[in-house]
Formats: structure tokens, sequence, C-alpha cells
């Protein structure tokens, strides 16, 4: 990240609103299959996109793209641009551990590190990031980020419990809590309540309803109830004959659940295929 | 080696050396059969030359003899299976093992005529027998040939002598075989009484070193005392006084010195160091005698081979091996001084000379061990490897086929030691042995039935 | 109702055989039997190693056998310990040495090896477990030996000798006949059966894991650091336990180079030394006594017990390591 944007973001921090993306022309390939073709789409800045469609369509492919992930797949390659604010995430002098650290991912199976204590495994990213912090701002960030992630009053009694000694749903504030505690400008979420019960699912739609204040979040999911309650933007992909994903159709989620411009989006958002 | 060898060659062509000479030095270098035929054939060469110059002016003619004679060698060699039924025939049988046989096989016969011969009525037609290693090779000779003769099959199992004295002791085997003699609470401890030790072949322990400076051919020469110190962990330098002053040539060999010493129990120790002891209070007292004992220093190799292979491994090393696996690996073997002061090099007659100087001195039950033995021409570090048997048998037949069997090994069968690299039991201490044999019992009876 | 149920249930749906359970219940005593035969066996083992044994501890005391150097045949004088320091100290330099090698050729392997290059390096590294270990052993007399000897040794001895207390670990003249040249072979001879089961639990480490920390901004180094080594921790200790395992019991190789004597313990690495399992190799057969014998079978015994409590440290280090995401069933 250069100099550049670090004072970008502090200055978008302090304005409390974090950085949007553009995605353009975005290819994504697994060795010689194209997974996910030519897209191009805004993630605002301050609010939820959400990304639906069919299993097997891409979404996890085409997210992992936005935080330079995919690649780090084996035969794994991208094409295209995305745009983080103004810096371009795929330029050639983009460090990407750099671009990670910007845009941060929750997974569809909660992952905590479970040889960590619950303590650690908030910190873990801020350990990564070289920065000597006290003891004092450590427990800060801590406490901070787990209330961030609506788990603190759970857990605050057992942090140096395991990370894995945790409920499934726990398990996935967890690893928000770790998440944002690097204060990352974007997070990417993919499929994070389908490994939970309805009223941790409930909790996570709740924390992702208060996120949206200081993160740009992107978010994808099969529920399509879940995408109209939390999201502000729809991105409908589709894989169809040719076998790669493609956009279909973008728009404000509103538009999108009521009004669909393209019969493929409302044949699945009414429950005809998919 | 190669140099070595061209070295020797042209010292056997122009007659510089003759055959004996020549076979020495190449035993000592540890050159192949090939090249030892091939050196043997240049010295025939040479004699040819020298009586049928006149006869056979045409020169080509006689170094195709020279090729001829190693063919003749080889063919012999391939058709050594045939060899054995015939022992007359070991001279001309050039192998390894034999290697020794070129030195010493000087086509002794046993002269008494009390040969054994079979088949014989009333005996086993089988015997057990099982013990040590180091006189397997011998033993398979002698078992094959005693089944020529008397039809008698002998089953021999080389587990090594405290194995051998084991299976004795709890009469699993009908003899046993040891290097070292069984000490009084092994005796005490076998099953079936008293134990006989007949002693049936000789062998010689040998120091050997590696000094890469040195010639070859001028064999260092130890004495009881440096030999000790070396052992002792007292000398550890090789051009320490005590040394240079019967091997000027160590005077620049600013070395210290690599102790090598057997790691696994054996016969080959047993003798090493009951000599060590014999020679020195110090060792008696501190170290003291057996098949493995307390090194004050050294590093362990196990079997001949291993300490052989550290000393050639080693610079600047001493160890000890038997005879014949000195003579096998380019090894240099020092002289030892005997108790009539003079340096001797270990040689199978050597060693047999070591057990006659004996003949008057020893115990008749022959467990007696034989080292530092007096006599101008004695080897000191030699020793027996005995049978054993038990002086009271209850099987009548096994009593026979077995005191046969072991008349036969003290007697016709010494003819196959030398050749095979083992010395000959001496005559003096054969009768002896006689004896013992006659005094094997059945049902409290002799059971020996003569010849 | 109640009347039909019955009725229904008879013709149709059986509920009362247990057809299935009579093979579950064989196959229950097959594996018990098995698993009874297992521990007899190994108390016939040790009963049988006591029994033999015994002559020795009545001849001097335990402490005696356990604590002195002095291993005197000819004496009657039999302590172990040379041969349980030499063992240990051999064994530990061989892991110490191994796990290092085999964990990052682990890494490597899973973690940044391409695709093509993945199968033969492990091939080869297994390769190397399947060579006899007389193998080993030569070639460690002819090539490791004299590289110690004149190179490696040498060269510690240049650059650590000065230093006060570590210089000690490299005193005496260089021979290539010594514990650490034991050490280096063990290493070796171990190495294959660390890296295999390493790279295999390095493999188990699941790509979440991976993603998880990647996705916190954390170099590749970071995170193997992070997730995977955590992760793989537990198995890679239990690697090296395998490998501490194979190295306490390795006869062969070790004798041909540790140098088979046990004078003195100096402390120092270029010192000869003795393995239990050398002892016994070399000796049993010619053990012309009683208590002799006894002597030999007890480091037997002794090893024995060193070796099961390597095992049993083993398993509390791997449990303590395992024990801090308690119920966490990822890793078995
Ligand atoms: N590692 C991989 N190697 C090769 N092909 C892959 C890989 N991962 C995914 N794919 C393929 O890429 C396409 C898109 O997969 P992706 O996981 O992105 O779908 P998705 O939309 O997330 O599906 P779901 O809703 O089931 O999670 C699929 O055809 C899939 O088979
Ligand atoms: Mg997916």
């Amino acid at each position: 990240m250069s100099q550049e944007t670090i004072e970008q973001t502090q200055t978008i921090q302090d304005d409390s609103l974090a950085a949007g993306m553009e995605v353009r022309n975005l290819s994504a390939y697994y060795g010689d299959f194209q997974a996910v073709k030519d897209i191009t789409m805004p993630i605002e800045r301050g609010k939820v996109t959400a990304l639906i469609g069919p299993s097997g369509c891409g979404k996890s492919t085409f997210i992992r793209c936005l935080n330079r992930l995919h690649e780090l797949t084996r035969g794994a390659r991208v094409s295209g641009q995305a745009f983080l604010e103004d810096q371009d995430i795929y330029a050639s002098n983009v460090d990407p551990v750099q671009v990670r650290r910007v845009i941060g991912m929750v997974f569809q199976k909660p992952n905590p590190f479970p040889m960590m204590s619950i303590y650690d495994n908030v910190i873990a990213g801020i350990k990564l990031n070289n920065a000597r912090k006290s003891r004092g701002e450590l427990d800060q960030i801590v406490e901070h980020s787990l209330r961030g992630a609506a788990l603190w009053d759970e857990v605050k009694d057992k942090l140096d419990h395991s990370g894995a000694s945790l409920s499934g749903g726990q398990q996935q504030r967890l690893c928000i809590a770790r998440t944002i505690a690097v204060e990352p400008e974007v997070i990417l979420m993919d499929e994070p309540c389908s490994a939970l019960d309805p009223i941790a699912t409930f909790k996570i739609e709740e924390l992702i309803a208060e996120l949206k204040e200081r993160y740009t979040i992107a978010l994808v999911t099969h529920n399509m109830q879940q995408a109209a309650r939390v999201s502000d933007f729809t991105a409908f992909l589709l894989s169809g004959e040719e076998r790669y994903g493609r956009l279909v159709e973008y728009g404000p989620t509103q538009q999108i659940f009521t009004n669909p411009q393209d019969e493929q989006t409302e044949a699945y958002i009414t429950g005809k295929f998919g | 080696m190669v140099s070595r060898y061209e070295e020797l060659y042209a010292a056997a062509i122009t007659g510089k050396m003759d055959r004996r000479q020549v076979l020495k030095r190449a035993f000592a270098l540890g050159l192949t059969i090939p090249a030892i035929s091939a050196l043997l054939a240049a010295c025939e060469d040479d004699d040819s030359d020298d009586s049928e110059a006149a006869a056979e002016p045409d020169s080509d003619d006689s170094s195709d003899d020279a090729e001829e004679m190693v063919e003749e060698d080889d063919n012999e060699d391939e058709e050594g299976e045939d060899d054995l039924d015939d022992p007359d025939e070991v001279e001309s049988d050039l192998d390894v093992e034999q290697a020794d046989a070129f030195l010493e096989d000087d086509g002794w016969e046993y002269e008494g005529d009390d040969r054994i011969e079979g088949p014989y009525d009333g005996e086993s037609d089988t015997l057990n027998g099982a013990g040590a290693t180091f006189p397997a090779v011998l033993y398979s000779r002698w078992f094959h040939e005693y089944e020529q003769v008397t039809g008698v099959r002998v089953n021999y199992q080389s587990i090594g002598s405290g194995g051998g004295i084991a299976s004795i002791s709890d009469g699993t085997v009908d003899f046993g075989a040891t290097d070292g003699p069984m000490n009084d609470e092994q005796l005490e401890n076998a099953s079936g009484g008293n134990i006989f030790h007949i002693p049936v072949a000789m062998g010689a322990v040998v120091p050997t070193y590696n000094i890469p400076d040195l010639d070859i051919a001028e064999p260092l020469r130890f004495t009881a005392e440096t030999l000790a110190g070396i052992y002792l962990g007292e000398i550890t330098e090789w051009n320490d006084p005590a040394l240079v002053e019967d091997n000027p040539q160590l005077e620049d060999i600013d070395q210290s010195i690599l102790v090598v010493h057997r790691s696994d129990g054996s016969g080959t120790t047993f003798i090493w160091v009951d000599y060590l002891a014999a020679v020195s209070e110090e060792w008696a007292e501190n170290v003291g005698v057996g098949t493995s004992v307390n090194w004050p220093t050294g590093i362990g190799g196990n079997g001949n081979e291993g300490v052989a292979g550290e000393v050639v491994q080693n610079t600047y090393s001493i160890g000890y091996v038997e005879l014949i696996y000195a003579l096998q690996n380019d090894l240099g073997v020092g002289e030892v001084r005997n108790q009539a002061g003079n340096f001797i090099l270990p040689s199978t007659s050597s060693v047999t000379a070591a057990a006659a100087a004996f003949a008057d001195s020893i115990d008749p039950q022959l467990r007696d061990r034989i080292v530092n033995a007096p006599g101008e021409d004695s080897f000191p570090i030699s020793g027996f490897t005995w049978l054993l048997a038990y002086e009271n048998m209850d099987d009548e037949e096994k009593g026979i086929a077995l005191t046969r069997m072991l008349w036969w090994c003290v007697t016709d069968a010494q003819r196959w030691n030398s050749g095979l690299g083992y010395a000959r039991v001496p005559e003096e201490i054969v009768d002896l042995a006689k004896e013992l044999i006659q005094d094997i019992k059945v049902d409290g009876e002799p059971i020996f039935p003569g010849e | 109702m109640q009347q039909s149920a019955p009725v229904r249930g008879s013709s149709r749906i059986r509920l009362d055989v247990d057809a299935a359970g009579r093979g579950d219940r064989i196959f229950e005593g097959a594996t018990k039997a098995g698993a009874i035969a297992i521990l007899a066996l190994l108390a016939i083992i040790i009963l049988l190693l006591l029994f033999e044994s015994r002559n020795i501890f009545g001849h001097q005391g335990i402490g005696q056998f356990l604590f002195t150097t002095t291993w005197d045949p000819v004496f009657r004088e039999f302590g172990v310990f040379a041969f349980i320091y030499g063992t240990v100290i051999s064994s530990v330099i061989g892991l110490l040495l191994a796990t290092p090698v085999a964990v990052g050729a682990a890494i490597y392997i899973v973690e940044y090896a391409p695709r093509w290059l993945r199968s033969p390096v492990s091939f080869t590294v297994e390769l190397l477990a399947a060579i006899p270990s007389i193998i080993y052993g030569l070639w460690a007399v002819f090539i490791l030996g004299p590289v110690m000897r004149f190179h490696i040794e040498p060269f510690l001895q240049t650059w650590f000798g000065p230093i006060p207390i570590v210089g000690n670990l490299f005193e005496g003249t260089p021979i290539g006949r010594d514990i650490l040249t034991a050490g280096v072979i063990l290493a070796i001879m171990i190495l294959p059966t660390i890296m295999a089961i390493s790279r295999e639990v390095i493999m188990q480490v699941p790509d979440t894991q991976r993603d998880g920390m990647h996705a916190l901004g954390a170099t590749k180094w970071e995170m193997i650091q992070g997730a995977v080594i955590p992760y793989a921790r537990a198995g890679i200790a239990g690697a090296a336990i395998l490998g501490l395992a194979r190295a306490l019991g390795e006869t062969m190789a070790v004798t041909m180079v540790i140098g088979n004597a046990s004078t003195s313990i100096t402390g120092s690495l270029f010192e000869p030394g003795y393995t239990m399992a050398s002892a016994i190799a070399n000796q049993f057969r010619e053990a012309d006594s009683q208590v002799y014998l006894s002597a030999i079978i007890a480091i037997a015994l002794v090893l024995l017990v060193i070796a099961m409590i390597v095992n049993i440290l083993a398993r509390i280090l791997i449990y303590s390591l395992v024990g801090k995401q308690s119920n966490s069933s990822r890793i078995g």
C-alpha cells in the first residue's frame, strides 16, 4: 500500500466512512477453466452489497478476487481490474499482502485458529502488522473488536480459552471480531451464516447492519430474505450454458427484488430455478 | 597399490626375489588372487628363462607360458568343488581363504598308524555341534571330509564361543566349540558334569596398524611393554620413545595413536588381553582377561572385519585381528617380541611353535592358555581353539562317534589347518589330547574304540 | 390400533432379529482379542526380561546398575549409565538435527513446491526410509565418518571450541567415531519418517485455516507460522517422537560409527560412545557368565523402559499441545 493510500484511508477513517470498490472487466480462472467472466460492478462505500446466484455460478470465486485471495489457489489467475478508491489492487506494483490487510474476509465455515486463545485470535491480524502495542492497547482492541462483533458479553470471562471452544455462531462472530480488529476498509463475507442456526444468523445480520456504518461490505448469500433484509445493493451472477459465471444484473436491492430488469433474475428470486 | 604391485612384479621378473619372497610380499600387500597368479607366473617365467634359455631361443614363447599358467589356475578355481574330494590338490587351489596355503602348506601329513577310517559299526551317523566362529571355515572343510571318510554327518553351527559353551552346558549339542577356555563357574554350571577341552587348531592375534608414511615391507616391531602401554592409553603418540627405540622409522611420525579394539565379545579379544595381562601387571590388575573387557581407551569395531575396517579407514590407528584377516586386508602386520627376545612375524608355523614350547608344562586338561610362550620361534600372541565334550556321556552310539571324530580332528584332519590359515596343534599336545579322548566314558567305561 | 400394530410388525417390519448385532459382536470380539493379545505380549516381554535379568539385581544394587558408568565384564561391575547417556544423547542430536530439516522439507513440499516436483521429492525422501540400516552404516563408515573427522568436526572445534560451556561439546581429537557422528547418521535415518508424517499432517491442515490467516494480511511465511505450524504442531510432535523412538532402538548403523567405547562421560560430542542397543548387539553372543548375561538383558529392560517413558512423555506433550483447543474435533 502506497503512502498515499494510507493517508487516504486515514482521512476516510476520520470521516468514519470506509473506502468503496469498483470492479472492471474482472475474469477469474482455475487453470484453463474460466470460472468468472468480465464482471464490472461497484461495491459502494459504507453499504452492503449482496452477491446472489445459483450454486457454482462463481460467487465465491468472484469475492475471493476482491482481496486477491483467489490467486493463492494453485493454478488460479485473474484478469481485469478492481479499484479500491483510486488504486487498482491488481496493478503490478501492489503487494497482495497489503491489499488483504485493508480488505478483510469472513468465510462460510467459521475458521478461528484452534491453537490460539480467543484473545490471541482477535489480535492475530494486529500481530502480523508488526505494530508494537502495549498490553493495555491490545486489551482495548480486543474488547472493542469483540463488542463490535457482539461477542464480548459471552466471552469476556474466558478470553484465554481456545478459539475452537466456542459454538459455531460464536466462532463466526469471533472471526468477524478478528477481521475488524485490524480496521479494514472492506469486509468480504462468503455465506457467513450458512453453517448457523436462525438465532445465530439473526445476530450476524444485526451485526452486519451495524458494521456497515463503518465498513464497506460485500456479502455472498443463498438466502434471498437475508439479501433483501441486510443489503443495499444486489448483484445477480449466473453461469449458463457457457459454464462461466457472469453478472446478469446489478442494482439497488429494492429494485432487484421488486422489479428485476432481467427475466433470469426474476426467475431466480422467485425460486423458479437454482 | 598398483605401483607396489609393479615394483613387486619387477622384482619377480628380474629374479631379485624368489617365489617365496614374492608370495610373502604379495600377501602382505593384500593382492588379489589373479594378481598373485600373475606374479607367480612371472617367477616361473624367470626360472624357465634360466633353465630353458638355450633350448628355447624364442622369448615370446616363454611369456605365453606365463599366460597359460594364469589360465590354468583360473580353471582350477572353477573346479574348486571337485577339489574338495581330493586333499592333495589343495596346494594348487588358489582361493582367498587358502591364501596362506602357499606360505605354509608344507605338505604335512599325519604319520601315525592310528588313522580313523569308517564306517564303524555301532556309531551314530550324525553329530551336532555349535560354537566358535573363528574356526568355522576349517570345521566345515573337516566335517565335509569326515563324512567322506566315515559316513558320519557332523552338523556345525557357528554361533559364537559363548553360544557353544551354553549349548554344551545345556546338553543341546553333542559337542561345543570355543576360542576361550571355559572358566570354573561355567564348568560348574554344565549340566552333564565335567567337560574336556580338546585343542584342535591354533590361531594368532596380530597387531595391525595404518601409518601411510611407512614402508609396508618393513614391519613395526612391538614389545609387550609397548603394546600394553598403547592399549592402556599410556603410550598415545606414535613417536613415543618406547616405540621409537625399536622402530627408528617412527621418529618423525608425530601423530596420536587411534586405538581400535573389538566391540563384540570374542576369542580374539580373549587371546589379545590374555597376552597383555601376562606381560603387564597393570593390565592384569585393572583390566583383566575376558572375551570382552572394560577398555581403558580406544574405539570398538565389530568383528575382525570391523577392527580391520576401522584400521584401514583411520590413519595412524592400531588394532588387533586374526592373522588371516590381516593378510587379506592390505594391512601392516607388526612383529612382536617374544619371551626369548626375538621379534617374530606371525605365521602359522610360529604359532605352532608357541604351543610346542608349552608341551612340558601344560596342564593335562589342556585348558591352559599359551600366550607369551617361551621358545626362540614362538609367536607370543597365540591360542588354541577347542572342541568341548563331556567326560561322561550316556549315549553309547554318540560316544563312539564323537570320540572317533575328535581323534580324527587331532590327527588326520590337521593336514588342512595351515592350508586354511590355521596353525596345527603340535604333536606333543596332540598326544595329550589323545589321552583325554581315550578318557571319555559311557557308563563309566572308556568308549573310544581305537582306530 | 393396539391390535393391528403387532400384526403389521410381525408380518413386514422385523425389529427383533439381531442379525447385524451378531456380526458386530464377532467383530468386536476379534478386535478385543487383538488388543488383549498385544497387551499380553508386552506384559510377557517385560516379565521375561525381568525374570532373565534377576541375577544382576541379586549381584549388585539397581542404583549401581543404573547410575554408574563402569561396565566391566571381567570384574563383574555393570553400570549402564554410559550406555543410557550415549543412547539418549545421540538420539536427541539426531532428533534436533532431523526435525527442522524434515519439517522444513515437508512445508516446502506442501506449501511451496510446484505440483510437478511434489511427488518426486516425496518419493525420494521416502525411499530413504526403505534403505536397510546396514547400508546407512556402511555409508557412515566410508563417507560420513571421514567428512566428520576431517571437515565438520575441525570446523566446529575452530568456531565453537573457544566459546565457554558450548566449547566443551567440541573438545578432544576428532576421529569421526563419536556421539556426534552417530547423531548425524541417526538424523539422516529418521528424517524420512519425520518428513513423511509431517507432510501428511501439514496436508491435513484445512485450507480455511490458510485462507483465514491470509485474509488478515499475512505473508506466506506468516501464514505458515501462524496457521499451518500451530495447527499441525501436535502431529509434527508425534512425527518427531516416532523418529526418536526409531533412533533409540537403532542398532546397526550406530554401532558402526559411535565408537563402541564408554571410557568416560566428558560431555564432549567428539567422545566415542556406546548405546544400549549396540551394547546388547555386541556383547550378547559371547557373554560368558550368568551375571554378565543377565546384565545385558537388564540393558534391554532399561531400553524398553526408556522407550516407554519417551512414549508416555510424548503422549503428555501431544495432549498438552492439543489440549488448548479442548473440544475441537478437528485434530484427531
Ligand atoms: N479450486 C478450484 N479449482 C477448480 N475449479 C474450481 C475451484 N473452486 C471452484 N471451482 C469451480 O468454479 C466454479 C465457481 O465456483 P464457486 O465456488 O465460485 O461457486 P459458488 O457460486 O461460490 O457456489 P456455492 O454457492 O455452491 O458456494 C464452479 O464451477 C466450481 O466447480
Ligand atoms: Mg461459494
